[in-house]
């Protein structure tokens, strides 16, 4: 019953800890980033799988205008969001993300472009 | 609406608790010719508990949907319950086990007889199959399936507790004036008993670590501190049940009406116990670990 005991508890130790919700782990831009050259797209990874219909991102320059160049690709862990070129300027990334165990979370960040 | 989905999940983990554990135990019970409880009184509570499963399972599916959509009204949005049914996993799992939770309403409310085992594995399949939408399963790859497989195990182990002691302390109503009769089921779900409530606690204790990073068990993160009321409970209860097996039993050869009472209130209170445990299981699904 002992070494049953330790062998379980061995196994749940080498156990890594899932989070239950998906929590942004990755933004490329990153929040607050002040980029020389304007990035092509935005890509958010999270720390669960997603569900894809329920998952969603919108990027928008100062004026609240969308600068997506087409529909975001969010499949795994990832959200990709393909962008308009930019010109110089502060923008807005709003997401949401439902993970595979349902919880939903959501937040918003901002990058800017210089001159 | 939360503690709406909260109650939700509760009733229908207890519920498939029932049918597995008291459908398991019943079986036993028959395969040993030991005395049973009425026909009637298990086809009461079998049927009761598969319309409790199959309802309090649309109710939290309904509710899911609208979580996932951002807004409770999408619950009610036959677009967002369609998409959530489609194209989700929690849906796909969904509309399988609602074919199980329809079968077991059948079996339950117009079949013969009482159908122990049969019960017990459609029970426990329905019972295993919410475990890969657990939090132990939200991470993918190996550590979704071995999380997946622990909780699964967690949960039949905690059914075949909970609705054994259903069924145990339905039988000692029946038999409250004949201690005799109570021994050999008492023996039978002792001998079971034992190795459930140890894989319980070696599962449990690799679902928190699966769930819970070490920084996350701390007193100030709410999931753990009712993560530990859970635990605490689940603590008297195997306090309950050493009781029941080691001093309550044994007098009973010997003894009168006082010892089935006395049986009958300390199952009572651990049935008490286990409901306030799945009541919290309820809750702590709906939150993050942290």
């Amino acid at each position: 019953m002992i070494s049953r005991t330790a062998l379980a508890l061995g196994i749940a130790c080498l156990a890594t800890p899932a989070l239950g919700h998906a929590f942004l782990q990755h933004a490329d831009p990153g929040a607050g980033a002040n980029l020389k050259s304007p990035p092509a797209r935005v890509v958010l990874v999270f720390t669960e799988k997603l569900e894809p219909v329920f998952s969603g991102i919108t990027v928008s320059d100062a004026a609240g205008h969308n600068i997506e160049a087409g529909t975001a690709v969010i499949g795994g862990n990832s959200i990709v969001a393909p962008l308009l070129p930019l010109r110089p300027g502060r923008y807005r990334v709003v997401w949401h993300a439902v993970s595979v165990d349902t919880h939903r979370t959501e937040g918003a960040y901002s990058f800017t472009v210089e001159r | 609406m939360t503690a709406l989905l909260a109650v939700a999940r509760a009733i229908h983990f207890a519920s498939l608790m029932v049918i597995f554990g008291g459908g398991a135990y019943a079986g036993l019970l028959r395969r040993g010719k030991l005395a049973e409880p009425s026909a009637g009184a298990l086809r009461t509570l079998f049927a009761a508990a598969a319309s409790l499963a199959l309802i309090s399972g649309i109710v939290w599916f309904c509710l899911i949907a609208g979580e996932m959509s951002g807004a409770w009204q999408g619950s009610l949005a036959p677009e967002v319950l369609e998409l959530a049914a489609a194209a989700t996993r929690f849906g796909h799992i969904f509309l399988a086990r609602l074919i199980g939770l329809l079968a077991l309403c059948a079996m339950c409310i117009w079949g013969r007889g009482t159908k122990g085992p049969a019960l017990a594995g459609l029970g426990g399949l329905l019972l295993a199959s919410l475990a890969p939408i657990s939090h132990a399963a939200a991470t993918g790859g190996d550590i979704a399936v071995r999380g997946a497989a622990n909780d699964a195990l967690h949960l039949l182990a905690a059914g075949f507790w909970l609705g054994g002691l259903i069924v145990l302390a339905l039988l000692i109503c029946r038999r409250s004036t004949d201690g005799q009769a109570l021994i050999g089921p008492l023996r039978i779900f002792s001998l079971w008993g034992t190795g459930v409530v140890t894989l319980l606690v070696l599962t449990g204790v690799i679902n928190a670590l699966s769930i819970l990073p070490l920084s996350a068990m701390s007193l100030r993160n709410p999931y753990f501190q009712l993560l530990l009321v859970k635990i605490g409970l689940a603590a008297v209860m195997v306090g309950l049940a050493s009781l029941n097996r080691w001093h309550l039993a044994p007098a009973l050869p010997n003894g009168g009406d006082k010892e089935v009472r006395h049986l009958a209130r300390s199952v009572g209170l651990e049935i008490a116990l286990g409901l306030l445990v799945v009541a919290i299981v309820g809750y702590l699904g709906t939150t993050a670990p942290h």
